[in-house]
């Protein structure tokens, strides 16, 4: 499996808790309830183009409706090769986190 | 939030148009308006304006990215293609890059030789103001002649006189003097005389002595540093001595740098000009030419119209010409290497190369358009697929552009590979010494560079568009049969044969004339003559030496003459006979012989006789003329009339037959010959043909009995003429030869690849013929039919046009070889033999395929 960058995974992760609401801005959204990090449009694209590139995304238009003001969106789903990506994160998270415990510092 | 499209900003939506990534434009632009649209409502349109623009700023590294990831990928697939491509058709490749390479390389080097005849005589911080001076005489019967020869007084008049000149100075260069210094001596220097400013204005770099004072001692020299070495090893040789001549001992008082090759004055030494009066240095005044040169340094920004005029004025009073009218013009140094006065010079040969060069590059290209349009049928499938998927007309453009300009790119790279081993055989034809160097420059790498990518484009460009019009229904569907019937490339075919077969007669024609200038009848026997430069003290024992040579059995006779007959340009005007008209300026020719000068030559004595000594008179009151010279005296016998030359009366006692004394660029002139044994350093020796290499050793030991301690080489008299007289032709003759061998060998490869492309298509064709009853000779003959037909027809476009090159080149001979239509049809069927025999190859080849193979090959 590829390395992700820690954008990509936040996007991953994003995408997941969205389920059906995923694209460019909620994803935008909901990465910066999370950090608290404000990312623009285009800093948001390239990762997620390439995501979709390689196969961890897929992508639906909807039709417009009134609410998207007559635009048509693009979301975004995971696919099973995105899901196993993220298994495989998780592991991998939680095993490089495995037994962690700060040490108490007295001061 | 519907949002009216009116109250978008506009400029933002429009950078947002060009900076969003193509395939995802529609959603991304729909966010960008939907956020502009809610912020508008919420917070006001300022701030919106100022989050939009802000987003945008943000927006662009991470857009720029993706675009030119796509780039990326889009171009290493063209990559790939290109390098599977040169794979695939490995003998197609090679051919375009052999062809397009060689082409390539001839051309750089051609840039090489032009970029260093174009630099000569640039490294003088006077160049723009020195200037030779020469004279055109112009005479009453209505003919002129140019003189770059000038006159002993005239520096000394125009520095004086003439207000726009500085400075003048005399130059000439002697050759052939014995120099010695103790044990050392050598006789191959060239010694430079100039007047005691001549490093004033010329510019050479002094190592030792001051460039001021150098020259002003009478008995002094200057050296270069090679010549120093040579002479004085690594003693320092200032004010040591060396002996000029066996007679004068000069000073050595100064070494300057080695004359830079691109310098049009070389010389091993200079010494002043005075030198050459000595012992008693008076300056002869008179306004006779002479083989010196005159250079003046101008004042800055003078115009050169004006001083010419003033010379000429000036010389006017002081030189009383009677005979004809003489007018004085400025050459500019920096023009004297490239253009000679008399017209013409080494800028002819160099703009006919550099047309050369660009021809056989022109051929390199043709083939690479023609082999790629050839190999567009294969390559439709590939473009009618990426056309299905999405490539528009300017991404096929591009793709095709990209993979020429990559071989191109390939090709340079081996044409530098190439042309760094060829570069020393060039330097030997040429004598010169080009260096790769040059192009490390940056200003030159970029101009090869350019003119690398220039060629790709323009090889591709044709391919390019005509491929990328395809229309991908038509061509998935099997409709379009690529091609195979352009006559684009039929035309480019005539085109290169075309070049080729101008280039093969040209080449002959040139290769007969030099046969012919080496071989023809000149008016006397020049085969078995021995010639031989004279030094001062061998010149006084003239007598001697030649006794002691003629014991020899295989020497028949020997003479002396001032001049030698391969170019005797000096004049005399001062000519006198009965019954010339009172107001007829003519000149002659004329030489100083001695005894035995016609028979040594065997050149025909028609009427009356040779020099003789039971004549004594001989010596002071004889002529001889030639037929030419009896023509325009209008005699009926003109043995026993009276002549005067030089104001000398004597009377003619013979008449010669006409012969050539000068190259055979010009016509036979009135010549007359005068008896001087006690002069000419010139020596002739008639030896016979049996054992030629003992008798020229006998010659040599002679020679150096009575000049110890030096060696004189003798030449033959043709190699007088190669080595010094036709050394234009000679390099043209070397160099058009290797051209034209280089222009066939690209042709061919063109027409090979052809071939072997169409035989391909027809392979089906070919197979089904063979099942029906063809023979093996009805394919080859079908096959080679087509190619047959270009090349005669490329014969008869070439013809008239290489007719008018030949004719071109002949013209400034006035003795010519025939050339008759049988060079041209010889040429054509040499061309049409190496194509068919090119062709045959592969029309072979497809004949011999079992037909069973070939109709099964799909």
């Amino acid at each position: 499996m590829k390395a992700f960058t820690k954008k990509e995974e936040q996007i991953l992760l994003a995408i997941y808790h969205l389920g059906s609401e995923a694209y460019l801005i909620s994803i935008r959204e909901k990465i910066k309830k999370y950090t608290g990090k404000y990312y623009s449009v285009g800093t948001i694209y390239a990762p997620l183009n390439r995501l979709h590139v390689y196969g961890y995304l897929t992508a639906s238009v909807e039709k417009p409706d009134a609410s998207s003001g007559g635009k048509p969106i693009k979301y975004y789903r995971l696919t099973k090769k995105g899901y196993a990506a993220l298994e495989a994160l998780k592991k991998l998270n939680e095993l490089m986190w495995e037994g962690f415990k700060a040490p108490v510092f007295e001061d | 939030m519907r949002i009216d499209q009116k109250e978008l900003p506009r400029l933002a939506f429009w950078l947002l148009r060009r900076v969003l990534p193509r395939q995802d434009f529609i959603y991304l632009n729909g966010n960008f308006e939907d956020i502009y649209g809610n912020l508008m409502q919420t917070e006001g349109r300022f701030k919106a304006g100022i989050w939009i623009w802000k987003e945008i700023l943000r927006s662009l590294p991470g857009f720029l990215y993706a675009a030119l990831y796509w780039r990326m990928t889009m171009f290493r697939n063209y990559f790939i293609m290109t390098l599977r491509n040169i794979r695939k058709h490995t003998l197609h490749s090679v051919i375009n890059i052999a062809g397009l390479s060689l082409g390539m390389t001839v051309c750089i080097l051609i840039f090489l030789w032009v970029q260093n005849e174009f630099g000569y005589d640039r490294f003088h911080v006077n160049r723009d103001n020195l200037a030779q001076v020469y004279s055109e005489m112009q005479y009453s019967s209505g003919s002129s002649r140019i003189n770059t020869g000038s006159y002993f007084p005239l520096a000394k008049v125009l520095k004086s006189e003439c207000p726009e000149i500085v400075d003048a100075v005399r130059y000439e260069f002697v050759t052939g003097l014995l120099l010695r210094h103790g044990e050392k001596q050598f006789m191959n220097d060239i010694v430079g005389l100039a007047d005691p400013t001549f490093f004033d204005i010329f510019s050479f770099t002094f190592i030792k002595g001051s460039p001021e004072t150098a020259l002003e001692e009478n008995y002094s020299v200057v050296l270069t540093e090679k010549m120093a070495k040579k002479y004085f090893g690594n003693e320092d040789p200032i004010g040591k001595t060396l002996n000029l001549d066996n007679e004068l001992d000069i000073l050595v008082t100064g070494v300057i740098e080695d004359v830079p090759s691109q310098s049009s004055l070389q010389f091993d030494c200079i010494a002043p000009y005075l030198l050459r009066f000595a012992p008693d240095f008076k300056e002869p005044e008179h306004w006779g030419g002479n083989p010196l040169e005159t250079y003046v340094l101008l004042n800055e920004n003078i115009d050169h119209g004006e001083v010419e005029k003033k010379i000429t004025s000036i010389v006017e009073k002081h030189a009383q010409w009677e005979t004809a009218k003489v007018t004085f013009h400025l050459h500019p140094l920096l023009k004297k290497h490239m253009y000679s006065p008399q017209g013409g010079g080494l800028i002819q040969s160099l703009a006919i190369f550099s047309a050369v060069a660009l021809f056989v590059l022109f051929i390199a290209c043709i083939n690479f358009m023609n082999l790629s349009t050839a190999k567009a049928a294969t390559r439709a499938k590939e473009v009618g697929l990426r056309k299905v998927v999405g490539a528009r007309k300017a991404d096929l453009v591009r793709q095709f552009i990209g993979e020429s300009l990559m071989l191109s790119l390939i090709t340079l790279a081996i044409a530098i590979a190439l042309l760094a081993s060829f570069l020393p055989v060039f330097n030997e034809l040429l004598g010169k010494q080009l260096s790769l160097r040059l192009l490390f420059r940056p200003v030159v790498a970029l101009g090869f560079l350019g003119i690398a990518l220039f060629t790709g484009a323009v090889a591709g460009i044709y391919p390019a568009l005509y491929l990328s019009t395809f229309q991908p229904g038509r061509i998935l569907r099997g409709l379009i049969r690529t091609g195979v019937k352009s006559s684009l490339r039929k035309i480019l075919v005539v085109v290169q044969f075309s070049l080729s077969i101008i280039m093969i007669i040209s080449t002959v024609v040139v290769f007969r004339q030099m046969r012919y200038v080496m071989s023809t009848d000149l008016g006397f026997d020049r085969e078995n003559l021995v010639v031989l430069q004279m030094s001062q003290s061998t010149q006084r024992q003239f007598e001697p030496l030649r006794n002691d040579l003629l014991n020899h059995p295989q020497v028949v006779s020997m003479t002396r003459s001032l001049q030698g007959p391969w170019h005797i340009g000096s004049t005399v005007s001062a000519v006198d006979w009965d019954g010339k008209l009172p107001d007829e300026s003519v000149s002659m020719h004329w030489d100083y012989v001695g005894y035995d000068y016609f028979e040594t030559f065997d050149m025909e004595i028609i009427d009356g006789r040779a020099f003789s000594q039971e004549y004594p008179t001989d010596q002071k009151e004889a002529y001889i003329m030639n037929e030419e010279a009896v023509k325009l005296m209008d005699m009926d016998s003109p043995v026993g009339m009276r002549l005067s030359v030089f104001r000398n009366e004597g009377k003619i006692i013979g008449v010669v037959k006409n012969f050539n004394f000068q190259p055979l660029y010009h016509p036979i002139k009135p010549f007359v010959f005068m008896l001087r044994p006690e002069s000419g350093s010139l020596a002739f020796v008639r030896i016979r043909s049996e054992n030629i290499s003992g008798t020229l050793e006998h010659i040599r030991n002679t020679f150096t009995k009575f000049e110890p301690d030096s060696v004189r080489d003798p030449m033959f008299f043709n190699d007088v003429l190669t080595r010094y007289i036709y050394t234009s032709e000679q390099q043209t003759e070397k160099i058009s030869g290797y051209f034209t061998i280089l222009a066939i060998l690209i042709s061919c490869l063109g027409l090979f690849g052809l071939a072997a492309f169409i035989a391909e298509r027809r392979t089906k064709e070919i197979g089904i013929r063979k099942v029906v009853g063809a023979s093996m000779n009805d394919v080859v003959f079908m096959l080679s039919k087509d190619f047959t037909k270009w090349v005669l027809l490329s014969n008869v476009i070439a013809w008239p046009v290489a007719y008018f090159v030949a004719q071109k080149f002949l013209e400034k001979y006035a003795f010519r070889t025939n050339i008759g239509p049988e060079i041209y049809v010889l040429s054509g069927l040499a061309a049409l033999s190496i194509a068919l025999l090119t062709v045959s190859y592969q029309a072979l080849k497809a004949a011999r395929a079992n037909p069973a193979d070939s109709l099964r090959y799909e």
